[in-house]
């Protein structure tokens, strides 16, 4: 799909004739209709795929108000379906309930009427093309990577359409992203090390590229690893490449100023809101506008135009973000943060783009200044503990230095843990270099997945690592 | 979408370059119910049926003989014309996906699997859960965030060598958040699985999951660093690490070349402790075949502490020339020698909450955050918080404990405790 959905086109006066009829029942009405579609392709030496991108979907969530908020999410609309529709929200909204209601108010909303549209930058390769590509880039990962026992590469570009309507709101979107990865699985002996990257952007060619450059590093990375093993437990000094930092970041600052964990008293941060959380060198952002990348997007499932927050400006807690909901209980402005999963799922507060602004420091001044530490570099995963503020990010490796020197030891994987102000508190230099990495996915908890970028400069921190 | 899955299959059927098809079916009725500090805040219902079409192509190329395959998705009524356009380039993409010739499974009689109808409205049974829940609760101790999703999926399998297969299932889950408000603000996460409204075990779990947070709001970090110690996993960390010990032997893991051991080689080499015994089963009696269509053939992955079997899928199972495993996905582990009690009678540390156990089997690491445990010094008995535990997979599980009590959890009956020496505590 290489413009906006027509499937959601021809739905558009299904729509509206619906959310005429709920706007005669209820306070509060809207739709949203989502049209996501694309192809993943994946090769490796033994197999190839093609698949629909995990996140396609087709559907519609349709959101009431009376005394609280019913939602009915349905994969089609039709003309004839109306009347069942609505009397089934009219019953669902009417139910008593065993248990109190929130006291909630119907969404306000200012009228606007707006399409938006970001098509892909350059060519899209049609599925055989990306296939052929791919299949080139393994062989000769195979062909060249020392060890190699498997080299895996897939790519994937998805075409996102919505469609926004309420009382005072009709507005569209279109966009694109792509996503790329490639992973490299080397063995000597009885050691088996694997390496990965991953990239993101809304250029096809640009992604092709970064595969092409990033698989023999992934593979020279993973022999490398060979020789790692875990790291010695202990506190250490560390510096943190961009995508370490963003994984902080987002475990650090960013769930834990999801709004919606205000409202249901989950994090501490609402009770830090003005006050110092971080080293006075940070400062940090989330939004769909704030960069181009994963997570962005014109507005939100609940209907609210793309933003960009600054959350912690030089150490001070400054801003959450919300959705439409929790914005509405907590008396503040939502800041286009409403994700859901898929239509199938309920509006969260989520993060977009997570990064720390860049600093002044020299990249190489900083690692001269380690005197026992680690680079650490290569997201694998991450935990946040808004309410305790414990956090856990793992990196696929580290690389000792001593002395300010790089002694050619390399250690993985890494689980930095500890308290989100000790380790916040403890960044003593953040350099002038800057990546968001486009190519992300987070749940809120363990589920409601939904795509997000982080990143920002490299920092010098303190942390517990093992 | 009127019949559509007889129109997808005229459709298929008219293209003679289809030389195999495959239909999943998902039709899912979910009602949802989310609470906010113990009070409802959104009621949702998802009722919605898909389709995701895969079309296989034959071909050969230098003389040798390749299935392509490529897929589609259908969510909303579409016409002939549409239909054969979608084959046509699911077929066109096939062409180019040279993967070794496999067959698809093979069909028997129409089967349809029935896991048990909760048979209620299922807002009053989401009413239920939420009462039983939040009447275990305490002025110090309550639910702040609670989420309850009853949802009744049938999949229905369909392939042009006559597999017609279909299954209901019928879950209720809950994602709850006790929170304790004591000497300080804490709270879990939980998450449970039920396949009957069986309210007893909701007020059960309930007063424990509110224990636990009580216990979290007594737990300080260790005063004096503990250094080594023997670890106390519980069946939902011990679930992990079994899943990760196994991950690599599929039939994917022996295709790729990623798999690291052989039928016979141990994974556990000069155990002084337990030795492992892992099954592979279906999840339910109603989750009977997955997404190919495949029954579940429940396979014993290691012996004695050795690899027994290889598990896997169709396609997978067809190079190697062994059957496909199906579903049989659920975890059933061998349980150990000792009790529990005499498991607690030396030093150890038991896991209540971790961030989330870290394993990676290639670096030879088991770790994590620890959220919440229960130290035994020895002596005395403690909550403690706020720091992480380390270690080395293959001394663990040379020296592994696996209880003589059991535990049942969704995919997991096996150990209701697994014991680690000599773990990092930092």
């Amino acid at each position: 799909m290489k413009k906006y959905s027509a499937y959601l086109t021809k739905k558009k006066p299904v729509a509206q004739a619906l959310l005429d009829r709920l706007l005669e029942r209820f306070e509060y009405a809207s739709i949203l209709g989502t049209h996501v579609t694309g192809t993943g392709v994946s090769v490796d030496p033994k197999t190839t795929g093609v698949s629909p991108v995990p996140i396609s979907e087709c559907g519609f969530v349709i959101k009431v108000f009376q005394n609280g908020y019913c939602e009915y999410s349905v994969n089609d609309l039709e003309m004839g379906d109306i009347p069942t529709l609505v009397d089934r929200l009219v019953s669902l909204a009417d139910r008593d309930s065993a248990v109190e209601r929130v006291r909630a108010a119907a969404a306000r909303e200012e009228a606007i009427c707006q399409r938006f549209c970001r098509p892909p930058v350059g060519k899209v390769y049609p599925a055989e093309q990306i296939l052929a590509r791919l299949t080139a880039l393994v062989r000769q990962g195979m062909d060249t990577i020392d060890n190699v026992v498997t080299v895996r590469a897939y790519l994937e570009h998805a075409s996102v359409s919505k469609m926004f309507l309420s009382g005072k709101k009709d507005l569209e979107q279109f966009y694109t992203w792509d996503t790329a990865s490639c992973s490299v699985m080397v063995r000597s002996g009885d050691t088996t090390r694997m390496a990965y990257d991953s990239f993101g952007s809304n250029s096809m060619n640009q992604v092709f590229s970064h595969l092409s450059r990033a698989l023999p590093q992934v593979g020279a990375l993973a022999n490398e690893l060979l020789e790692a093993a875990p790291p010695e437990p202990g506190i250490y000094e560390v510096i943190t490449d961009p995508s370490i930092t963003g994984l902080i970041a987002h475990e650090a600052f960013g769930h834990g100023v999801e709004m919606d964990m205000f409202v249901k008293d989950r994090a501490q941060a609402r009770e830090f809101m003005g006050k110092q959380v971080a080293s006075p060198l940070v400062s940090m952002h989330d939004g769909a506008a704030a960069t181009l990348s994963a997570g962005s997007y014109f507005f939100d499932d609940d209907g609210v135009l793309a933003q960009d927050t600054t959350i912690i400006r030089n150490g001070i807690l400054v801003n959450g973000i919300s959705d439409l909901l929790s914005a509405m209980e907590l008396g503040t402005q939502p800041t286009g943060n409403g994700r859901r999963q898929s239509y199938k799922r309920k509006a969260y507060t989520r993060m977009t783009n997570t990064f720390f602004e860049k600093g002044s420091d020299r990249l190489a001044d900083m690692i001269k200044s380690v005197k026992h530490g680690y680079y650490i570099a290569v997201t694998n995963n991450g935990m946040e503990d808004p309410k305790n503020w414990g956090i856990q990010c793992t990196a696929l490796y580290g690389r000792e230095i001593r002395d300010g020197i790089f002694t050619g030891k390399l250690v993985s994987p890494v689980v930095m843990s500890g308290h989100v102000l000790d380790l916040l508190g403890s960044i003593s230099a953040v350099s002038g270099d800057f990546q968001v990495i486009g190519a992300g996915s987070c749940g809120k908890g363990y589920k409601e997945w939904v795509r997000v970028s982080d990143g920002g400069p490299c920092l010098k921190a303190k942390v517990k690592i093992g | 979408m009127k019949d559509m899955m007889n129109k997808l299959i005229r459709r298929l059927e008219k293209n003679s370059d289809v030389s195999g098809w495959l239909i999943a079916q998902e039709q899912a009725l979910s009602a949802q119910g989310f609470y906010v500090l113990q009070k409802l805040e959104t009621r949702r219902v998802a009722d919605t049926t898909e389709y995701k079409v895969t079309v296989y192509r034959d071909f050969q190329e230098d003389e040798t003989s390749y299935t392509g395959s490529a897929s589609f998705l259908v969510s909303h009524d579409l016409t002939a014309a549409q239909i054969d356009r979608q084959i046509r380039e699911a077929l066109y993409a096939a062409s180019f996906v040279k993967n070794p010739a496999y067959t698809l499974v093979e069909g028997g009689p129409k089967k349809t699997f029935r896991g048990r109808s909760f048979g209620e409205d299922p807002f009053q049974i989401i009413d239920q859960v939420a009462e039983a829940f939040f009447a275990r609760s305490t002025p110090e101790a309550r639910f702040n965030s609670f989420e309850v999703f009853i949802t009744q999926t049938t999949t229905r399998i369909r392939n042009s060598r006559g597999v017609d297969r279909s299954k209901r299932l019928q879950q209720i889950f809950v994602e709850a958040i006790p929170s304790c408000y004591g000497a300080q603000k804490v709270e879990l996460y939980k998450t449970y699985r039920y396949d009957k409204p069986d309210r007893e075990k909701m007020s059960m779990d309930a007063a424990q999951a509110l224990a636990d947070v009580a216990l979290r709001c007594q737990a300080v970090r260790p005063e004096a660093p503990i250094g080594t110690c023997a670890v106390l996993l519980r069946q939902e960390e011990a679930r992990g690490l079994f899943y990760e010990l196994i991950w690599n032997y599929s039939y994917a893991g022996v295709v790729k070349g990623t798999a690291d051991k052989k039928i016979g080689d141990a994974l556990q080499p000069d155990p002084r402790g337990d030795v492992l015994d892992i099954r592979l089963e279906a999840p339910s009696k109603a989750d009977m075949f997955d997404q190919d269509g495949a029954l579940a053939v429940p396979t014993q992955v290691v012996a004695q502490g050795l690899l027994n079997a290889y598990y896997g899928n169709n396609q997978y199972g067809c190079y190697l020339g062994l059957p496909s495993t199906g579903s049989a996905t659920a975890l059933h582990v061998g349980k150990g020698r000792k009790s529990v009690q005499s498991m607690k009678k030396k030093p150890y540390v038991e896991i209540v909450a971790m961030s989330g156990i870290q394993i990676d089997v290639y670096s030879d690491y088991i770790g994590g955050e620890v959220r919440l445990a229960n130290y035994f010094d020895g002596e005395r008995l403690r909550p403690i918080s706020g720091f992480s535990i380390s270690g080395s997979i293959r001394e663990c599980l040379k020296d592994l404990g696996l209880s003589r009590e059991g535990a049942q959890i969704p995919n997991y009956t096996g150990p209701a405790f697994v014991r680690l020496p000599n773990m990092n505590i930092l």
